[in-house]
């Protein structure tokens, strides 16, 4: 569709399709950082691109070890939540390099997903995504260290599901999908269903949709990247 | 797989002026932002006149609107605020130019809001308008405004609901001369004088004004988009 230029003749209707709203970003970009991401913390962006067919517009989050602190890294698809949309598709392709291991009361947590932007992964804040940490015994509502585990909650309860164990330096594809009226989510990892969840959903939370979510406690962590490939988020309105 | 514009098929993201020679657009769904109350300020202009007035993120969760811009007047008699394109101006093209907006205009009591393209100031009704106005002081109904030194008015006899969601649609085509009007999809009024052919104007999501005293007034605009399709290669 399009409209016409000169000696157009006016149409008595229009045919505009409000109802879609297509977010795909690729990653590749030859600016500082990635568009509609920003950042806080002491993670550093870097355009990663090394060649291979897995390394075309990457973006790079270098962790710097040694830091206790908590780190949070969003992308840019805010004020909004889960009812806003009829349907919603939100997809990542990512990968960490690797997860560390915890010493006494350490621990770090991953999360990848929508959640509210500064609340700690640990826990039962708000959110649809996916987490894994490396010391279940501090990150309250993950049941085993380095499980990825599919994570659908309202901030009062969760449901969640064991997605496999997590493998560093793998490349994931994890996928969200809601739809209001079912009032159901759907978690996949890889393409293969984790949970599918109709309770404890975030329905009219205001979340952030974040790339990466990342919170330490304790400086005993070695140094390590997640990338990004690429995010993909699809939904539909009937406006 | 590109980033589409689900208006245009255009690749893009959320707001950006395409460099295309044919059809330049502007696509604004208002989601981007982290943090409440700063997700205009790197495209969009935001002016205010009195106390209270600002432009600023909807708050609240709205189904099937995603993202909403709020303009809010100040409690004063013409307290106004305005949301408009930073720069630079623009001209209505040679070809054709399609203005989008869904807006809502939560109490209609004492309201005026006007979204289209107008070289208004936050304080002063532009002479050069292409655009939408609901004005409490003018009646019930949505108005299609084309003003060029003198303007004409042309009542779409369409009324503003308060609370309501409209889909409105402006059409311009200098080559025809006709300005067109649609609500919901709907053509509700055509004007064919007083276009304002070669007169820098901005886009301009919404501004709106106190006609009384005693409480704020405010409109939602949860999506723009502006199209150009010019008449010849560039």
């Amino acid at each position: 569709m399009g409209i016409s230029a000169a000696g157009q003749t006016i149409p008595a209707a229009l045919d505009f399709d409000r109802t879609r709203l297509r977010i795909y970003d690729s990653l590749v970009w030859p600016i500082s950082q990635p568009r509609h991401m920003t950042h806080s913390g002491t993670m550093n962006f870097t355009a990663f691109n090394s060649g291979g067919d897995v390394a075309q517009g990457l973006a790079e989050f270098d962790i710097a070890g040694g830091a206790a602190l908590p780190l949070f890294h969003w992308y840019g698809l805010n004020a909004t939540a889960l009812n806003c949309f009829a349907t919603l598709t939100v997809e990542w392709r990512w990968m960490l390099d690797q997860l560390g291991g915890p010493t006494g009361a350490d621990h770090q947590v991953y999360y990848i997903g929508f959640k509210p932007q500064t609340t700690n992964p640990c826990g039962t804040p708000a959110g649809v995504g996916f987490r894994f940490t490396d010391n279940a015994a501090t990150c309250a509502g993950i049941p085993a260290a380095n499980i990825l585990q599919a994570y659908c909650s309202d901030g009062v309860a969760a449901s969640t599901a064991s997605a496999g164990a997590f493998q560093p330096g793998h490349w994931y594809t994890t996928r969200f999908d809601w739809d209001r009226s079912a009032a159901r989510v759907d978690l996949y990892a890889d393409d293969v269903l984790a949970l599918s969840s109709v309770t404890n959903i975030p329905a009219t939370n205001q979340l952030t949709l974040f790339a990466l979510s990342a919170f330490k406690a304790g400086v005993n962590f070695p140094n390590a990247f997640f990338r990004i490939d690429w995010v993909s988020v699809d939904g539909t309105m009937n406006r | 797989m590109p980033v589409v514009n689900p208006i245009t098929g255009l690749e893009r993201l959320q707001l950006r002026t395409e460099y295309r020679p044919q059809s330049p657009c502007v696509y604004d769904d208002f989601l981007y932002g982290t943090t409440f109350g700063t997700m205009y300020t790197d495209s969009w202009a935001s002016t205010t006149s009195g106390a209270g007035s600002t432009v600023r993120n909807f708050g609240s969760i709205v189904n099937d609107h995603p993202g909403i811009m709020e303009i809010v007047s100040g409690n004063g008699v013409n307290f106004a605020a305005m949301s408009m394109q930073s720069a630079p101006a623009l001209l209505l093209p040679d070809g054709t130019l399609r203005y989008d907006a869904i807006v809502m205009i939560p109490d209609v009591s004492g309201c005026r809001f006007e979204t289209g393209i107008a070289d208004s100031t936050v304080t002063v009704n532009g002479s050069h308008v292409v655009s939408f106005l609901y004005n409490s002081t003018s009646g019930p109904e949505w108005l299609a405004r084309v003003v060029n030194g003198p303007g004409l008015i042309h009542n779409t006899l369409i009324p503003v609901v308060s609370g309501t969601w409209y889909n409105l649609t402006i059409l311009t085509s200098i080559a025809s001369a006709v300005v067109s009007y649609y609500i919901n999809d709907v053509l509700v009024a055509t004007i064919d004088s007083t276009i304002p052919t070669g007169q820098a104007m901005f886009l301009m999501p919404g501004r709106v004004t106190n006609n009384g005293a005693g409480a704020t007034r405010n409109a939602l605009v949860d999506l723009v988009s502006y199209q150009i399709a010019f008449n010849g290669a560039r």
